[in-house]
C-alpha cells in the first residue's frame, strides 16, 4: 500500500516535470497565426494572404518549402530596424524596393514603373499600378513617402537617402523627390534593403496600438510572413497574389533555420535537413567538394574582414603605432588559419570584387622588422597593450593570428569576443581601441566609405569604427558623390583608398570567397557578388 | 500535509527574493551606460538623461531592486536593451523548450541509474557492479559539453544516425538528453547502489529473507521503500548542476532554449535579458526543491504526523 | 576524541592539552594514511594527480611556452597524432600535447587558488557561525541558503558575465560560487565539536575568540573540509572548462582545456583529435580528485568501509 502511495508520488513528480515542458507546447508556441493576431488595419481590405486564397491547384507546380541554414539569429523583420545580412536574406523576400539591382550591377524597375531626372535635383518617380501588399491593400505614392520618410528616421539607415531633401506625393502613383547636387548615389540607395516600402496605414496602425512591424511584417514581396521563433527559424510562405510573374515564387515557401555551430550547419545538410547553407564554413570546404549529393556554389564576393583602430583615442591616435600594427598583420596566415585558404589577401578598404575597390599605393607588408622599427620610432620599443574586440566567435582565430604576430613584436593584444549589438555599439560609439568585423559592399561604394568614414558619425554608434576625423576624406566622398561617370567616381574613391591605407586608418586582412553550399537537386538559387542572393527562383526537384 | 506544503511555500518566498537581490547586485557591476544601448550613440544627452529618469536608472539601488522585484511580481520582466522585446516574452518563447530538454534528461537519468545501482548492490563486487560503477566514475567525471561534442563525433559525424543540432523532433532531443543525463545518471546510480547496500544489511531485510519471501520481492518490496530518500535527494540536487549544465549544452547542440538565450545575451551585453534568464533558471530550481520536499513528506511518515 | 575527553578527568594545564592534541592528530594521520593506501581507487587517483602535478611543476622543462605553446607555426598545422607531435597539432601550428601540459597548470592554479578562497572565506564564516551561534550563525546561514539555491554554474555565469572574462575573474567566479559549500560543512563540524573539553578548556584558560576558533576549532574540522575540497577542486575543473568552452573564462592564447576544446570543435568533422584529448585530460584529472575524494571519504569515516 505504501509502496504504492510513493510511486504515486514520485509519478505525481515526473508529471509535474512534463506538464512545465508541456505547457505552452513544445514546437509551436509561437506559431499563432499571424493572420489572427494582425491587427485589421484598414477597412477596406482583408487580413493578410490568408493561404486559402493561393488556389489550391496552382500548387501542383510549386516546389517544397525550402529550407535555408543561417549562421546568425535574425534581428528584426522591419526593413528600416536592422541593416544585417541574415534580417536581409529575409526581409528582402518579404519586403520589395522602388528599383532593384540585376546581377549585370545594373538597376532596374521593381515597384516603380519608371524614374526620370526631370532637372538636376527632381526625380520623378512612377509607380507601378495595383501591387498589392501582402493585407491586401495597394500600393500608392503615400507609401512611398512614408517609407522612404521612416527609413531616414531609423538609426540603420538614415546614412542611406541624405541626398533626398524632399519627398512630394504628385498623384497616386507619382512621387517627386528633391535630391542635392551629390545624389550619385540615389539609385544604388533606393535598391538598399533598408530601402524597402512597407503599407503606411498598417503600420501606423501597428505602432500605434504599441506593437512593431517586426513582429507583424507585411510588405509587398514575392512571400508573406507566416512565423518567426526568435532564435529558432522563420517561415514566410509564397504570396499568390505578387505582381511580377518574373519573380514570383517557385516554391512554396522559405523556412530559415539559425543553425549557429558552423559544423551543425554542414551535417543537416548532409542529412537533407536543409536544402541550402547561405555561410559555408571554410573547413568543411574539401569534405562538400568531393560529396557528390551537394554542390558547392563560388561567387566573387563584395567581403572585407579587417580590423579598425579607433583613431580618436590612445593608443591609435598614434599613427605610429597603427602603422606598427600594420605591419603585424600576416594576411597569409590568417587566410590560411581562418578561411582554410578559401580567401584572398586585400589591403583596400572594400572588398575586392566590389566597385570602388583599388589597389592602394601604399600597403604595409607583414614584417615584424618593420613593425619593430616603427614601435621604436614611436618610442614604444618595448611595445604595448590593446584589446581588439571581435565581432563573432568565428573570427576568433584571425584574431589569434594577429595576437601571435603582435605578440612577436612586443605589442600585447587582449581579445575580447561580442556579438554583433555589443559590438556595433562599442567600436560604433569609439570605445574600442580596435575592433575585428567584417563587410560586404553593396553595389553603391559610397555606401561603404560614408558610414565607415562620415566625421558625423564618429561615435554615432554605427560603423566608422575608425573614427578618424579627416578633412581630406570628408571632401573626397562629397565630390565623388557629385559625379555620375563611373570613371571618375572610381578616381576619387582610388584616392580615399590610398589616403587610409597610408596612414593605417583601417588594417584590411581579406576577402572571402563567396560560397553556398545546396543540396544537389536544388536549383534556381540567384547569388550576387553583394550577397543579396535571390530565393523566390529556387526549385527542388524530387 | 497541506499546512507543510503551505510552510515550505512561505519560506521559498525570502530565498527567492534573495536569489534575485543577489544576482540583481552582481549584474549591477555590469559596466555600461543602459540608456546609451537603448538609444544608441547617437542620442543626445538630453534624451539619455530622460531616459535615465524615466526608467529610474539613476535611483538608489534599493529602490531598483525594489522596483524590480515588484514589476517581477506583476509578470514585468524589463525590456531586451538589444531588440525591445518584453524579457518575459523572450524567455517565454524559449523556456518550453529548455524545460523539455530538462525533463527527459532527469527522467532519463533515474530510468537508467535507479535500476543499475539496485542490481549493482544486490550483485555487490561481480562483474556487472564493478563495470558499472566504473562507468559511473567517468560519467561523474566528464564534463557534459565535452560528452555532447563526442557523442556528436559518433552519433552524426561518423554514424550519420541523429542530428548534431536543432529542434523540433524526437530525433533532435536524444543526443541533448543523453549528455545532459548522463552525469546524473552517474551521481544518482552511485546513491542508489550505496543507499541499498546500507538497507541490504539491515534486520529486517534479513528477517524478510529468512521468513523465505524471494531475494528480488525483498529488494522491490522493503528495499526500495527506504531507498528512495537519498535518491529524492540527490536527484533534486542534481536537477541545479543539470540546470547549469543545459546552459553549454544547449548552446552545442544548437537548442533554442533559455540557455543558449542567455549566452547570447551576455555575448550582447543585454542585460535585463541575463538577469531575467539567470532569475528563471533559479526559481525553477527552487520550485524543484520545494517539490522534492514535498514528496519527502509523502514518502516520510515522520514528517507526514507531524504536520497532521 | 575519546583521548580528549578521559583527558578531562585529570583537568590538564594548556601544555597538556597541546601534547595531547598533537599526539592524536598525528596517530589519527597515521591511521587515515594506512586506510587510504589499502583502497586501489584511492591510490590510483593519489597516482593520476602525481603525475598531473609533476607536469604542471616541470611544463616549462618539456615544452617552452612563448615558442611552442603560444607561437603558432604556420608550416605545420592540423598535423594527425605522429611521432613528432604525439597528439598532433592544432589549427595554429601548435603541439596539442604541450598546451595539454601547459594546460594543466591553469586547471590547477584554477583549482587550487579557487578552492583555496572558498575553502578560507567559506571556513571561516562557517566557523565563526557555528561558535558564535544565535544570531549571527542564523542569518550568515540564510545568506549561504540563498548562495545555495542559484545553480552554481549560473552563478560563476553571472559574475564573470559582470565582470568580464578573464582568469582572475574566473577564479573568483569559481570561489564564491564554493563559498557555501564550505561554510556549511565547518558550521555543522564546528558545532558537534564546540562543546568538546578541549575547546572548553581554551575558553577557560582566557583564550580570545578568534585564537579559539583558528587554533582549536579550526584544525579539528579539517577532516570533512579536506575531502570536501578535493571534490571542490574536481568540481572547479569542470566549471572552469565549461566557462572557458562559452567564451567567458580564460582566453586565447592561454591553454586552457575548456578553451582548447572551444577552439577545436570547428574542426570536429575532420580533425577530431583536437576536440579528443583536451577533453580527456580534464576527465582523468577531474577522476583523479573525486578517486581521491572518495578513498579520503573512506578513510576519514571507517564506518562507512566495511
Amino acid at each position: 500500500m505504501k509502496t504504492r502511495k510513493k510511486l504515486i508520488a514520485l509519478g505525481l513528480m515526473l508529471c509535474m516535470l512534463l506538464s512545465c515542458a508541456a505547457c505552452g507546447g513544445p514546437s509551436d508556441s509561437r506559431q499563432d497565426s499571424p493572420q489572427n493576431s494582425q491587427p485589421n488595419t484598414s477597412q477596406n481590405t482583408q487580413t493578410p494572404a490568408p493561404k486559402d486564397d493561393a488556389p489550391s491547384g496552382n500548387t501542383g507546380d510549386l516546389s517544397r518549402i525550402v529550407v535555408i541554414a543561417q549562421s546568425l539569429d535574425i534581428t528584426s523583420l522591419d526593413p528600416h530596424g536592422h541593416n544585417d545580412v541574415q534580417s536581409g536574406d529575409v526581409t528582402r523576400m518579404l519586403y520589395d524596393n522602388l528599383v532593384r539591382l540585376d546581377t549585370n550591377n545594373e538597376f532596374v524597375p521593381m515597384l516603380a514603373e519608371s524614374w526620370t531626372y526631370l532637372d538636376a535635383n527632381t526625380v520623378e518617380i512612377k509607380l507601378k499600378p495595383n501591387v498589392p501588399f501582402h493585407d491586401g491593400h495597394v500600393l500608392n505614392a503615400e507609401d512611398v513617402k512614408f517609407s522612404l520618410e521612416r527609413e531616414m528616421q531609423s538609426g540603420f539607415s538614415s546614412h542611406l537617402l541624405t541626398m533626398i531633401t524632399n519627398i512630394e506625393v504628385v498623384d497616386d502613383l507619382t512621387l517627386k523627390l528633391t535630391v542635392t547636387d551629390d545624389s550619385a548615389a540615389l539609385m544604388s540607395s533606393l535598391s538598399h534593403l533598408c530601402s524597402a516600402i512597407v503599407p503606411k496605414e498598417y503600420t501606423e496602425k501597428l505602432e500605434a496600438e504599441g506593437k512593431t512591424l517586426s513582429e507583424f511584417p507585411c510588405g509587398t514581396g514575392p512571400y508573406y510572413y507566416d512565423y518567426w521563433r526568435v532564435g529558432s527559424e522563420c517561415q514566410i510562405l509564397r504570396f499568390a497574389d505578387y505582381y511580377d510573374e518574373d519573380y514570383k515564387a517557385k516554391n512554396e515557401g522559405l523556412l530559415f533555420k539559425y543553425i549557429a555551430e558552423a559544423n551543425s550547419r554542414v551535417i543537416a545538410l548532409e542529412t537533407g535537413e536543409v536544402d541550402i547553407v547561405l555561410q559555408v564554413p571554410s573547413t568543411s570546404v574539401s569534405s562538400l567538394e568531393a560529396n557528390s549529393d551537394i554542390k558547392l556554389l563560388r561567387y566573387d564576393s563584395t567581403d572585407l574582414h579587417y580590423i579598425s583602430p579607433n583613431c580618436s583615442k590612445a593608443p591609435f591616435d598614434n599613427e605610429l603605432l597603427r602603422q606598427a600594427v600594420a605591419h603585424c598583420i600576416d594576411r597569409d596566415a590568417i587566410i590560411q588559419v581562418q578561411c582554410s585558404g578559401n580567401a584572398k589577401p586585400n589591403y583596400a578598404t572594400i572588398g575586392l570584387a566590389a566597385i570602388g575597390y583599388s589597389d592602394p599605393a601604399v600597403k604595409y607588408e607583414y614584417s615584424i622588422e618593420k613593425a619593430k622599427e616603427k614601435l621604436a620610432e614611436a618610442g614604444y620599443s618595448d611595445g604595448f597593450t590593446f584589446t581588439l574586440s571581435v565581432l563573432g566567435e568565428n573570427n576568433s582565430r584571425a584574431a589569434q593570428v594577429v595576437q601571435a604576430s603582435c605578440a612577436q613584436a612586443g605589442i600585447t593584444v587582449n581579445i575580447e569576443i561580442l556579438e554583433n549589438s555589443a559590438m556595433v555599439a562599442k567600436c560604433g560609439g569609439a570605445e574600442s581601441e580596435a575592433g575585428l568585423g567584417w563587410w560586404v559592399a553593396n553595389a553603391e561604394p559610397d555606401n561603404t566609405y560614408s558610414p565607415w568614414f562620415s566625421r558625423s558619425l564618429i561615435g554615432a554608434g554605427g560603423y566608422n569604427w575608425s573614427s578618424y576625423d579627416s578633412d581630406e576624406i570628408e571632401t573626397l566622398m562629397a565630390q565623388a558623390l557629385r559625379v555620375s561617370d563611373p570613371a571618375e567616381r572610381q578616381a576619387f574613391y582610388s584616392q580615399i583608398n590610398d589616403f587610409v591605407s597610408e596612414h593605417a586608418i583601417v588594417w584590411p586582412l581579406y576577402s572571402e570567397d563567396g560560397m553556398v553550399a545546396t543540396r544537389a537537386n536544388v536549383d534556381g538559387i540567384v547569388l550576387y557578388s553583394i550577397v543579396a542572393h535571390l530565393y523566390q527562383g529556387i526549385t527542388i526537384a524530387e | 500535509m497541506y499546512k507543510y506544503i503551505l510552510k515550505r511555500l512561505l519560506t521559498l518566498i525570502p530565498v527567492i527574493l534573495g536569489v534575485i537581490l543577489i544576482i540583481f547586485l552582481i549584474m549591477d557591476l555590469t559596466p555600461g551606460d543602459p540608456a546609451r544601448l537603448v538609444l544608441g550613440n547617437m542620442a543626445s544627452e538630453e534624451a539619455l538623461e530622460s531616459f535615465r529618469q524615466e526608467q529610474g536608472l539613476n535611483d538608489p539601488l534599493p529602490i531598483r531592486y525594489g522596483r524590480y522585484v515588484l514589476n517581477i511580481c506583476r509578470g514585468d520582466l524589463g525590456a531586451s536593451y538589444k531588440t525591445g522585446r518584453s524579457v518575459l516574452t523572450e524567455l517565454l518563447d524559449r523556456f518550453p523548450a529548455s524545460m523539455l530538454l530538462a525533463a527527459s534528461s532527469i527522467m532519463f537519468a533515474l530510468v537508467i541509474s535507479v535500476p543499475l545501482g539496485i542490481v549493482s548492490a544486490v550483485k555487490q563486487n561481480s562483474i556487472f557492479d564493478n563495470v558499472s560503477m566504473v562507468v559511473a566514475l567517468l560519467g561523474i567525471a566528464m564534463p557534459a559539453f565535452w560528452l555532447g561534442l563526442i557523442v556528436i563525433i559518433a552519433f552524426s559525424l561518423n554514424l550519420n544516425w541523429l542530428p548534431s543540432g536543432g529542434y523540433g523532433t524526437f530525433k533532435h532531443l536524444i543526443l541533448p538528453t543523453f549528455t545532459v543525463g548522463a552525469s546524473c545518471a552517474a551521481n544518482i546510480a552511485r546513491i542508489t547502489r550505496s543507499s541499498m547496500l546500507e538497507i541490504i544489511r539491515q534486520d529486517y531485510m534479513r528477517t524478510a529473507r529468512a521468513k523465505g519471501v524471494s531475494k528480488m520481492t525483498v529488494i522491490l518490496h522493503h528495499g526500495m521503500r527506504n531507498c528512495w530518500i537519498p535518491i529524492i535527494t540527490v536527484a533534486g540536487l542534481q536537477f541545479g548542476t543539470l540546470l547549469g549544465g543545459i546552459v553549454i549544452i544547449e548552446n552545442v547542440f544548437a537548442w533554442p532554449g533559455v540557455g543558449n538565450f542567455l549566452l547570447t545575451s551576455i555575448t550582447s551585453k543585454d542585460t535585463p535579458c541575463v538577469l531575467g534568464a539567470i532569475v528563471l533558471f533559479t526559481v525553477v530550481f527552487s520550485v524543484v526543491n520545494l517539490v522534492v520536499d514535498i514528496i519527502y513528506a509523502f514518502v516520510d511518515p515522520r514528517i507526514k504526523a507531524q504536520y497532521k | 576524541m575519546k583521548q580528549s575527553k578521559t583527558s578531562g578527568l585529570f583537568s590538564p594545564t594548556q601544555a597538556e592539552l597541546d601534547i595531547l592534541a598533537k599526539y592524536k592528530k598525528r596517530s589519527e594521520l597515521g591511521e587515515i594514511w594506512r586506510r587510504l593506501r589499502k583502497n586501489k581507487a584511492a591510490v590510483l587517483g593519489l597516482v593520476l594527480l602525481f603525475i598531473i602535478f609533476m607536469s604542471a611543476l616541470f611544463a616549462d622543462v618539456l615544452y617552452d611556452y612563448e615558442t611552442e605553446v603560444v607561437l603558432p607555426n604556420y608550416s605545420s598545422t592540423l598535423i594527425a597524432p605522429c611521432l613528432e607531435h604525439p597528439l598532433g597539432t592544432d589549427e595554429l601550428g601548435r603541439d596539442v600535447l604541450a598546451r595539454i601540459v601547459h594546460g594543466s597548470r591553469l586547471s590547477l592554479e584554477i583549482a587550487l587558488l579557487s578552492t583555496a578562497i572558498s575553502l578560507s572565506v567559506g571556513g571561516i564564516i562557517g566557523a565563526y557561525a557555528g561558535y558564535i551561534g544565535g544570531r549571527f550563525d542564523s542569518v550568515m546561514m540564510r545568506i549561504m541558503d540563498i548562495f545555495l539555491a542559484i545553480p552554481n554554474m549560473l552563478l560563476a555565469l553571472a559574475i564573470v558575465a559582470a565582470l568580464g572574462p578573464n582568469l582572475m575573474n574566473l577564479i573568483i567566479a569559481i570561489a564564491i560560487s564554493d563559498i557555501p559549500r564550505f561554510a556549511r560543512i565547518l558550521r555543522s563540524t564546528v558545532l558537534s565539536i564546540k562543546d568538546n573539553d578541549f575547546v572548553e578548556a581554551a575558553r577557560a584558560a582566557g583564550a580570545k575568540r578568534s585564537t579559539i576558533v583558528f587554533r582549536e576549532v579550526i584544525p579539528n574540522c579539517l577532516a570533512p573540509l579536506i575531502v570536501q575540497a578535493s571534490i571542490v577542486m574536481a568540481a572547479a575543473i569542470i566549471l572552469a572548462a565549461g566557462l572557458s568552452f562559452i567564451g567567458l573564462g580564460v582566453q586565447p592564447p592561454a591553454p586552457e582545456w575548456g578553451a582548447m576544446l572551444s577552439s577545436g570543435r570547428a574542426y570536429i568533422r575532420d580533425y577530431q583529435y583536437l576536440v579528443l584529448f583536451p577533453g580527456l585530460a580534464i576527465v582523468i584529472t577531474v577522476l583523479a580528485f573525486n578517486l581521491l575524494g572518495d578513498g579520503l571519504r573512506d578513510a576519514l569515516d571507517p564506518r562507512l568501509k566495511q
